[in-house]
């Protein structure tokens, strides 16, 4: 290669690696616009909903103290209104802030717990009736709990603003763990500053490690939080699991009692000789034994030994049952195992199966919260699919009484909504409570409509929307 | 000469006749609407476009939606059809139509006024259920639409599907963006399962996969069960 060759190469070689820097230099400015566009974005997201979750909180605090003075039952009905509609905003915002662990802040919790407190008060309240003096006391007690995560809020929210504060805290680097590195701004919460005492005191500087970002602040008063007792109030308000199942017989079975219980219900849906075995345990009050045989996955609970969830995942041919022949199959299906006091309510087409529930039946009375569902198989009517938690956790004795007559009970509906068929009922209220109602299926307005009529006071507990779906009904 | 002549009309004749019947055809294919004619594989036009949309409304999995009977337009007819337990042939003729348009439709009142498909939560839930736990057993798929359910009951999240299933950290699917991955029917029937109440879990918040999470937190958690690779907590 002579010089003017080598030369020419070089000069191409220049131009090409210029060419392609600057190329990538565009292309590297493109990238962080592009990135810091999106930074932004989310930045304004963040500071939207922490924005609306301050503005819910002052709402709510200025709604609990209206309520406690409002004297007139729409007045009151009013406040507490807006207490639940300010806590499930509040909640909703709170939970689009970014976190490092979900499911552990006692701000959540509280919030939540008196959104679920004041939902029960608006409606007692609406129908005139007076807020007993321990219900004014937990509502106190709560209005306390919210003036300090208000305030903590609105200090958070200033510090957000004049200091622009991180929305969490970021990972040590390494030059922070060999010890370089200043120490951040503290955000202290209001909520904090409010406690006194020696081991309180402790605690607060413990709590008061350095940290520059919304959510210490928040974990900051999620612990001062923590340290106060639970609210006194009867209802359980959260129902996310049954601490205590009161339908399980008693006593505690092992192993080889689990395997007979299991091969016996087996034998009983049409497995002959089945042979499950053991593939784990489960834990709680309603845990036990889970079993596996082909493609089946049954459950056996520890205390009283009875099939919880019981699944047949086998392939399932082509249809050859209706909505009537299935609906029979669950009935054979029930009395086989036992199950004589249930009465169908509610059934879903899924095609290759019927989802079927049924519910105890006493004293004339559908008893909603003792649930079963049933999968069954439309091509032979076999049972491919059992869940009896419901029942197990809310079957017990009751006290099937009236009051009210049945025409009484009628005379308290809409007088649009025409009555096609009525009977008794025992329904879920909030928490664990229940009401004995009557129940009446009817058209008004178009639509069709499920109303609960308290037997016991005439009150009007629940309405339900019935919805024709591609399904089968649907329950709103 | 004349015979030429004759010749020449009948092919005009001929062709003239044979465009209009093409056309007719034509128009016919393009105006037709799902449910006119059985389609098959090798059918295409506006009619397999609906049936691709709606089986793809119900959470068939398809690609895309080309107006194209091929081969996964094919697979997906063959599972809505063993789904519905239907005879399983892979062609979209009349009790196929008429199940997937009955299924598609919208819900209504009692006097027949229409008030929407009603499947908001379910989409997003089967979303949630088929980024995180696709490959797990049926039972581990309900487990995870069970565990959201749950934390909408808890008072420790918030109150709506989208707020828990959006909550930052709260679904690794959701951060790295396998949320918006089309769910399968699989998923789609465990998520209406959850949603209409079932709960394998017992009440679970939490769940993981032990062999992947060192997280001191999560194994802090009582534990309730294991399904399929994850473990279920309190």
């Amino acid at each position: 290669m002579n010089d003017e060759k080598r030369k020419k190469l070089y000069s191409w070689l220049s131009i090409t690696f210029a060419l392609a820097f600057v190329a990538s230099l565009a292309w590297g400015v493109y990238e962080y616009q592009l990135l810091k566009e999106y930074r932004v974005a989310t930045e304004n997201q963040y500071k939207r909903a922490f924005n609306d979750l301050v503005t819910s909180l002052n709402e709510v605090e200025t709604s609990m103290s209206k309520a406690k003075v409002a004297n007139s039952p729409a007045l009151k009905a009013l406040y507490m209104g807006e207490t639940w509609k300010g806590c499930d905003s509040a909640v909703g915002n709170l939970g689009q802030l970014p976190a490092d662990e979900v499911g552990l802040s006692y701000v959540d919790t509280t919030i939540n717990q008196v959104g679920d407190f004041s939902k029960t008060m608006t409606r007692k309240v609406a129908s005139a009736e007076v807020m007993t003096a321990k219900e004014m006391a937990i509502f106190e007690d709560m209005h306390n709990r919210i003036i300090d995560v208000n305030r903590a809020a609105q200090q958070l929210s200033q510090q957000v603003y004049s200091e622009n504060l991180a929305w969490i805290d970021k990972p040590e680097g390494l030059l922070e763990k060999m010890g370089f590195g200043g120490k951040n701004q503290t955000v202290q919460t209001a909520a904090q500053g409010e406690e006194s005492g020696a081991e309180d005191k402790a605690k607060q500087e413990d709590q008061q490690k350095p940290s520059s970002s919304v959510r210490s602040g928040l974990n900051q008063l999620s612990e001062t939080l923590q340290k106060h007792p639970p609210f006194d109030y009867e209802g359980e308000m959260d129902k996310h699991y049954v601490e205590k199942p009161l339908g399980l017989p008693k006593g505690e079975i092992d192993e080889k009692k689990a395997i007979s219980v299991a091969k016996d219900f087996l034998e009983k849906i049409g497995y002959k000789e089945a042979t499950p075995e053991l593939s784990g345990l489960s834990q709680g009050p309603m845990g036990g034994f889970i079993f596996k045989y082909n493609d089946i996955i049954l459950e056996v609970t520890k205390q009283g030994g009875v099939v919880s969830i019981y699944r047949d995942k086998r392939e399932i041919n082509e249809r050859k049952l209706g909505l009537e022949e299935t609906v029979g199959k669950a009935k054979d299906i029930l009395k086989k195992l036992g199950w004589s006091s249930m009465v169908i309510t509610t059934t879903q087409d899924l095609g290759e199966t019927f989802q079927i529930d049924a519910v105890h039946f006493e004293s004339g009375f559908k008893i909603y919260p003792d649930k079963l569902r049933l999968i069954i198989a439309t091509d032979n009517g076999q049972l491919v699919g059992l869940d009896s938690t419901p029942y197990y956790a809310f079957h017990h004795d009751r006290n099937l009484n009236t009051v009210l007559s049945l025409e009484e009970a009628k005379a308290k509906l809409d007088k649009n909504l025409q009555v096609k068929e009525s009977s008794l009922a025992v329904i879920a209220k909030i928490g664990t409570q229940e009401a004995n109602c009557y129940e009446f299926i009817g058209i008004g307005y178009g639509e069709e409509y499920l109303v609960y009529i308290n037997a016991i006071d005439g009150s009007e507990e629940k309405i339900s929307r019935v919805i024709q779906t591609p399904r089968g009904k649907l329950l709103q | 000469m004349f015979e030429q002549k004759k010749k020449n009309q009948i092919r005009i004749m001929t062709i003239i006749s044979v465009s209009m019947v093409i056309c007719l055809i034509l128009s016919a294919v393009v105006g037709a609407a799902l449910g006119d004619r059985a389609l098959t594989s090798g059918s295409k036009g506006s009619e397999v476009k609906e049936l691709q949309q709606k089986l793809t409304q119900l959470g068939y999995q398809l690609g895309t939606v080309d107006g194209v009977y091929g081969k996964k337009t094919e697979d997906a007819v063959k599972r809505f059809q063993k789904n519905r337990g239907l005879k399983v042939d892979g062609v979209a003729g009349e009790k196929t139509i008429k199940e997937l348009k009955r299924l598609t439709g919208e819900s209504q009142t009692a006097e027949g006024k229409k008030v929407g498909y009603k499947g908001n939560d379910l989409k997003l839930l089967a979303r949630c259920v088929y980024s995180e736990g696709r490959g797990e057993p049926f039972e581990g798929q309900v487990a995870i639409a069970a565990v959201v359910m749950n934390r909408i009951k808890s008072s420790s999240f918030p109150n709506t599907v989208a707020g828990v299933i959006y909550q930052p950290q709260a679904f690794s699917a959701v951060d790295d963006g396998q949320i918006n991955l089309e769910p399968d029917e699989t998923a789609t029937k465990a998520a209406r399962e959850a949603l209409d109440g079932t709960d394998p879990t017992h009440g679970a918040i939490y769940y993981f996969n032990p062999d992947k999470t060192k997280n001191k937190f999560i194994w802090s958690r009582p534990q309730i069960m294991k399904l399929g690779k994850h473990i279920f907590t309190r």
